[in-house]
């Protein structure tokens, strides 16, 4: 089935519109998930049920041309599909309940909004005890530096604090100067900040800290100055105006994706910009294909668009056959290969070569593997972000690809489960061109914003 | 109206057979242990349960499981002092 190909159309580097697809056109076996592509995934393994966002994904279709669609027959085992990034809710609701306020009143709707709208909200102190004027969302994250931004705009208050926090104040003072002239102020303990002026008198104010694996509170207050304690005695109606607050690992706030992601409900949310995904759960979720057939190739070419989410067990992206080592003619990619922070991969023939990259590719990471593999010539050859990481030219011994399923997120749907995202899937039996290898690179990473 | 629920499922290892049988074999595959090494002491899976799965274990099983609803199988496993048994890739 080939279908919703217009979108597929990348622009290579020679400005000639390039397609995934005119890899196979010369009728190569193979595989193309497209997890961009909703219409080509279901909830269930029969694919009756369209898949939506924050559904399970029980059956994709391939894209290839070759019909080796891959699916999940287990309800429970189905990985989901997604594209949320900010683990915040109502991120332009202040005065919802997702968001606790003491000695705070929220004007909903009190001014114009950074896109232009009315939906930037006001926060004005209540109270004339000296008390903390905080607002504060409690989102539980995983171990790692987090950013958490916020647009703020100056009204009687001209300061404001920023912080993220398991219980103690630990602010970061952000000037919301009306002419644009502000910035990041004191910076809290053991964190790093920006302020970024977008105009009429708005600001992006971030700030990045590592958290541990807990519940954090993310907390705005209006502040009375740099550096001035937010616990002070208010004035009933004195505040700042907020719009579009974001909490997201840090490296997923970098500029690669937007940095605000407007989130109502955990399912609602948008969705233009943000690379969609299927995620994985480390535990117990995988896709199959039935039997491929790659007995006509010793080459092989792979390329996948992963962000690894842990690295305290190994873990198969993607196997050819249920156990690549002991089979011959297989193939797989790990993330990560060990308990390391690494990734790995494995090719041979009647001989298994495998490898890992060094361990500097700790979770969660974003990268686009690819696997170059020639069991006739050996060599085995992994890329992450288009850098070589892995090369072996030792013998993969003799024939040719085997006829198996393939597996992925789990050892032939059973063991070592993968704990990440998965953007994009391509693989080829066949040795490609450099303009093939680098046009298949570029499409991968336009779908995952690795780098 | 979607046919799923998010949850976690933990039933003890000598359940393993009687929930297999009711549920399917290609569940309660993942042991945990409390020191995260065999044997497993228990068998997990989290992830959207059908509806009529869901009713199934609410109603009609008679293996004793614990259901936490949600994805964040990590926390369910810690609320029982329980750990995966991971494996080397070989």
């Amino acid at each position: 089935m080939r279908r919703g190909l217009s979108r597929h159309n990348n622009r290579s580097a020679g400005g000639v519109a390039f397609s995934p697809l005119s890899l196979f056109a010369d009728g190569s076996q193979g595989v193309w998930y497209d997890d961009s592509l909703t219409s080509s995934m279901y909830q269930d393994s029969a694919g009756t049920v369209a898949a939506v966002l924050e559904s399970p994904v029980g059956k994709q279709l391939d894209l290839s041309g070759n019909n080796n669609h891959r699916t999940q027959a287990t309800s429970a085992n189905r990985p989901t599909l997604s594209a949320r990034y900010n683990l915040l809710t109502k991120t332009e609701q202040f005065d919802n309940a997702a968001w606790i306020k003491p000695n705070l009143t929220i004007t909903a709707n009190a001014t114009t909004d950074p896109l232009g709208g009315n939906t930037a909200d006001k926060l004005a102190e209540n109270s004339t005890v000296s008390l903390e004027h905080y607002l504060v969302q409690i989102q539980t994250v995983v171990a790692a530096q987090h950013t958490f931004s916020v647009y703020l705009k100056a009204a009687e208050r001209t300061w404001a604090s920023v912080y993220l926090s398991t219980g103690s104040i630990n602010s970061t003072w952000f000037n919301l100067a009306a002419d644009g002239s502000g910035g990041v102020g004191t910076v809290g303990t053991g964190c790093t900040a920006t302020s970024t002026y977008v105009g009429n008198g708005w600001y992006q104010c971030s700030v990045t800290r590592t958290t541990t694996a807990a519940a954090w509170q993310f907390v705005i207050n209006p502040a009375l100055g740099n550096g001035s304690s937010v616990i002070y005695v208010g004035t009933v109606g004195y505040g700042i105006y907020a719009w579009g607050a974001d909490v997201r690992p840090a490296n997923q706030a970098t500029g690669l994706i937007p940095t605000y992601q407007r989130v109502d409900t955990s399912s609602v949310y948008d969705t233009v910009g943000f690379p969609q995904y299927i995620k994985y759960n480390g535990l117990d979720q995988s896709l199959s294909t039935v039997s491929i057939n790659f007995t006509a190739t010793a080459q092989m070419s792979v390329f996948s668009g992963l962000r690894k989410l842990s690295d305290a067990a190994a873990g198969y992206a993607i196997e050819l056959s249920v156990n690549s080592t002991s089979n011959s003619g297989a193939f797989y990619l790990s993330a990560p290969n060990s308990a390391a922070a690494n990734f790995g991969a494995g090719s041979g023939g009647t001989t298994f070569v495998s490898g890992a990259s060094a361990s500097s590719f700790a979770a969660p990471t974003t990268q686009t593997a690819q696997i170059l593999a020639n069991i006739s010539a050996p060599s085995l050859n992994l890329y992450l972000n288009n850098t070589s990481v892995l090369s072996s030219t030792s013998t993969q011994g003799t024939g040719n690809y085997g006829n198996y399923a393939m597996y992925f997120g789990r050892r032939a749907g059973a063991s070592s489960p993968f704990n990440g995202l998965e953007f994009q899937t391509i693989i080829v039996g066949k040795t490609l061109t450099a303009t093939e290898i680098a046009n298949t690179e570029t499409y991968v990473n336009s779908k995952t914003k690795a780098y | 109206m979607s046919d799923f629920t998010q949850a976690t499922v933990i039933i003890k290892a000598a359940d393993q057979a009687a929930a297999q049988a009711d549920m399917g074999d290609t569940v309660f595959i993942v042991g945990a242990s409390a020191d995260g090494l065999a044997p497993a002491t228990n068998y997990v899976t989290s992830g959207p349960w059908s509806n009529a799965e869901m009713d199934q274990m609410a109603n009609d099983v008679t293996w004793a499981k614990k259901m936490y609803f949600g994805t964040d199988w990590q926390a369910a496993l810690a609320a029982n002092n329980l750990q995966v048994i991971t494996e080397p890739l070989v």
